[in-house]
């Protein structure tokens, strides 16, 4: 494994008080690396887990997720969940997240969705939802449009613009075409076409062909929970961090656990205080601070971050900190056909469609989202899982369904909306400590009764594109209350008033001038399902605002 | 919500505690039909942290999970192995609990047959109603006919025992289809069965629809 070490870099000093501490290096903490330090800033990253590379990623489906080695260890980490308020915690995983330089989009399944023009605006055009914090953003697509653009060149993706009626607008094409269509593509686009749907090449962060200097996806099939050994996954690894790090400012410290934001008398962020790898505590100076750590750890350090002008926790003057957690619902099928899939082979996802978008306001509820052709099980996880509900779990009969199945059956999965819930959230659990001592992340969260009425509706019209499709079996696994994600959204939602937001238009903290956030945390609506393009342009656009705000002298 | 892979990911790191040791001689699918008390006499050996009798055991149960039947099954695959390899290294944590499930394991046993000291040495008809009893303990019981003296079980007895059953079928699945690295799966038993293949790289087409897709272009 690398570590700081073996990564040559320009070093830092503690004491020396750099133009801005980064706190997390995932999917946008890595775009404030580059662009901060290009932009002729200094710049340290404090980022929790291991600096990892493409030598050091594999195929071992158990290693990787019993030794958590590409993310959160419940172990070290543990968390509690509780369905409300008034609920008593219970210790259990409930949410997992990249933890390690390059960030949840190092083991990604690589789908990468734009938001659409209404996402930014759908209070304002269906109306407000009661019991929800359900809002406008403060920005539009159109102030995003750029900075979607520039994800999707930078990092790599692949797609073909223009083919779906229902795709936003866009000043370039992607820079690479789509992936080879897999055999569960070609069944889903036959079945979606019959019922006049509209499926359409999945956009995804994995290069088609060479691109910058990276090899072309050599279709391994190891990429949903996985590091990408050829570099092909369009992750922050192989593209802005040696970018970051070539810019000759830019410091990355792994295993580098952040604990407290330090403030000064003039209610301005000073400091950042961490573990090293040693348990040995540290303290950063820094002239502002970005925080980029997750939907979950960012809001965890700023309620970590007391002190006697904050009692609730840095930042919270709204008390909004961790509120409004949403996770994406993710309603799944299957079916089993005739002929050989061999799902195993290739990226996940190389058809989708977006026809659902948005739905017919008559259903009586609200939601809206996409539903992929994916490939779910490698064998571990299809051994557990992959057969229909009702088949056996042991013996003969199971095992000559393993055999039959495996590569013959295909999954589709609806990608829908999450309804903002202040009562959902992220606050800290001072009853469990992890392995720092510090206290745990307590999860609140109950599915919003429409959430789960979309994922149904979604579920069931995917059943119907798999009877299209010419599906010999098929089944809907049970949609159930969530209690375990991998979305972490809205938990310091961006907006203009003070009151009804933690940070602004330019992810600015409104308490505190020289703080700002900026990741899954700023979503002030879920998106339908794919986070992270939208985390990564939120990140370039606020990386543009906090360089210009900063040369004029106003942070 | 939670998907059959999210909600492996959230068992693997709450409950899942299993596998792997040093090369041992693979045995043969001829000797995998032999009765379980020979091959826990004759093949079993080497393990560092299973007793010779709770190898024989899990194996036995094992072979009830993924049958050994015209092709290996979990048994061939050496998923006993797998198991004493992990429980011997990187899941040390977990050691209790599965000595826990294979003691419940033997407890089943006895009641399902006067005087049976060990899983392993029973009828099969007999290991497979132990195992119905475990895993489903809120569903008629399989043994109160054959075992009428067997005693009343508290909920939570039975839940523990469902519980048991959970861990060590988990533990059969992962080391029949995990890496071989981890000294299961051996000679890919578990993935030939499957047809699954692990290769660095692949090109299309992947499959019978897609090429059928590209000859029709």
């Amino acid at each position: 494994m690398s570590t700081s070490a073996t990564h040559p870099q320009r070093k830092y000093p503690l004491n020396e008080s750099v133009d801005f501490v980064v706190i997390g290096c995932g999917a946008a903490g890595s775009v404030f690396a580059r662009e901060l330090s290009q932009n002729g800033f200094s710049v340290v990253v404090l980022e929790q887990g291991p600096w990892k590379s493409a030598k050091d990623f594999g195929h071992n489906e158990y290693l990787t997720w019993n030794n958590a080695a590409l993310t959160n260890d419940f172990r070290k980490q543990p968390q509690t969940f509780r369905r409300t308020p008034q609920d008593k915690p219970q210790k259990q995983p409930s949410l997992l997240y990249g933890r390690l330089v390059g960030g949840g989009p190092v083991h990604f399944t690589a789908n990468y969705w734009r938001f659409h023009e209404i996402d930014f605006i759908e209070a304002s055009k269906k109306g407000t939802i009661a019991g929800t914090g359900f809002a406008d953003w403060p920005i539009t697509y159109a102030d995003l449009e750029p900075y979607y653009t520039k994800a999707e060149w930078d990092l790599g993706a692949s797609g073909q613009a223009g083919v779906s009626p229902f795709d936003p607008p866009r000043s370039k094409p992607y820079p690479l075409p789509p992936m080879p269509v897999k055999p569960d593509g070609v069944l889903f686009e036959r079945g979606a076409r019959k019922l006049g749907y509209h499926p359409f090449p999945a956009p995804v962060a994995v290069i088609s062909k060479a691109y910058q200097g990276r090899m072309a996806c050599q279709h391994c099939g190891w990429c949903e929970g996985f590091g990408c050994e050829h570099g092909a996954k369009s992750s922050p690894l192989p593209s802005l961090i040696p970018q970051a790090i070539a810019s000759g400012r830019c410091e990355i410290r792994p295993h580098s656990y952040v604990h407290t934001i330090e403030i000064n008398g003039q209610g301005r962020v000073t400091a950042a205080v961490y573990f090293d790898e040693h348990k040995v505590e540290r303290r950063q100076l820094a002239k502002a601070v970005v925080v980029a750590a997750n939907g979950a750890e960012t809001p965890r350090l700023l309620l970590m971050s007391k002190s006697n002008r904050f009692p609730n926790g840095l930042a919270n003057s709204s008390g909004l900190v961790g509120k409004y957690l949403m996770f994406n619902t993710d309603p799944m099928s299957a079916g089993v056909f005739e002929h050989e899939l061999n799902g195993y082979k290739s990226i996940e996802v190389t058809r989708i469609l977006q026809d659902f978008y948005e739905i017919d306001p008559k259903l009586g509820f609200y939601g809206g989202g996409g539903i992929s052709a994916r490939f779910q099980n490698y064998p571990i996880t299809f051994a557990f899982g992959g057969l229909s509900p009702t088949a056996p779990q042991w013996g003969r009969e199971y095992k000559k369904l393993l055999a039959k199945n495996f590569n013959r059956t295909m999954c589709l999965m609806g990608h829908g909306t999450s309804l903002p819930v202040e009562a959902n959230s992220i606050s800290l659990d001072d009853t469990v400590k992890d392995d720092w001592g510090l206290p745990v992340m307590c999860v609140t969260y109950k599915d919003h009764p429409d959430d789960l009425k979309f994922a149904k509706y979604l579920q069931d019209r995917s059943l119907e594109i798999l009877e299209a499709a010419g599906a010999q079996e098929r089944w809907a696994y049970p949609i159930s209350e969530s209690s375990f994600a991998v979305h972490l959204l809205g938990t310091c939602r961006m907006g203009n008033d003070p009151k009804s937001s933690v940070v602004n238009a330019d992810h600015r903290t409104h308490d505190i001038p020289n703080l700002f956030l900026c990741d899954g945390s700023s979503f002030v609506t879920s998106g339908r399902g794919q986070p992270t393009e939208h985390i990564q342009a939120l990140a370039f656009r606020a990386s543009d605002r906090i360089t210009a705000l900063t040369k004029k002298g106003a942070v | 919500m939670e998907t059959t892979r999210r909600s492996f990911l959230a068992q693997s790191a709450g409950a899942l505690g299993i596998l792997f040791l040093d090369s041992l001689t693979p045995q043969l699918l001829a000797q995998a039909h032999q009765h379980a008390h020979a091959a826990a006499t004759n093949g079993l050996q080497g393990f560092r942290f299973l007793t010779k009798q709770e190898a024989a055991d899990f194996e036995a149960f094992s072979a009830q999970i993924i049958p050994t039947d015209e092709t290996p099954g979990a048994r061939e695959a050496g998923a006993v192995y797998f198991a004493d390899y992990v429980l011997s290294t990187i899941n040390q944590d977990q050691q209790r609990d599965f000595r826990n499930a294979l003691a419940l394991l033997r407890v089943t046993s006895a009641e399902a047959q006067s005087g049976a000291a060990s899983f392993f040495a029973l009828p099969v008809d007999k290991q497979i109603a132990v195992m119905k009893t475990m895993e489903k303990p809120s569903e008629a019981d399989p043994l109160t006919a054959a075992s009428p003296a067997s005693p009343n079980r508290s909920q939570t007895e039975a839940a523990k025992r469902a519980e048991a059953f959970g861990l060590l079928r988990a533990t059969v699945l992962v080391g029949t289809f995990s890496d071989p690295s981890l000294h299961g799966n051996r000679d890919q038993i578990g993935w030939k069965l499957i047809g699954f293949n692990d290769q660095a790289y692949w090109a299309p087409p992947f499959g019978y629809y897609d090429a059928q897709a590209e000859d029709k272009a």
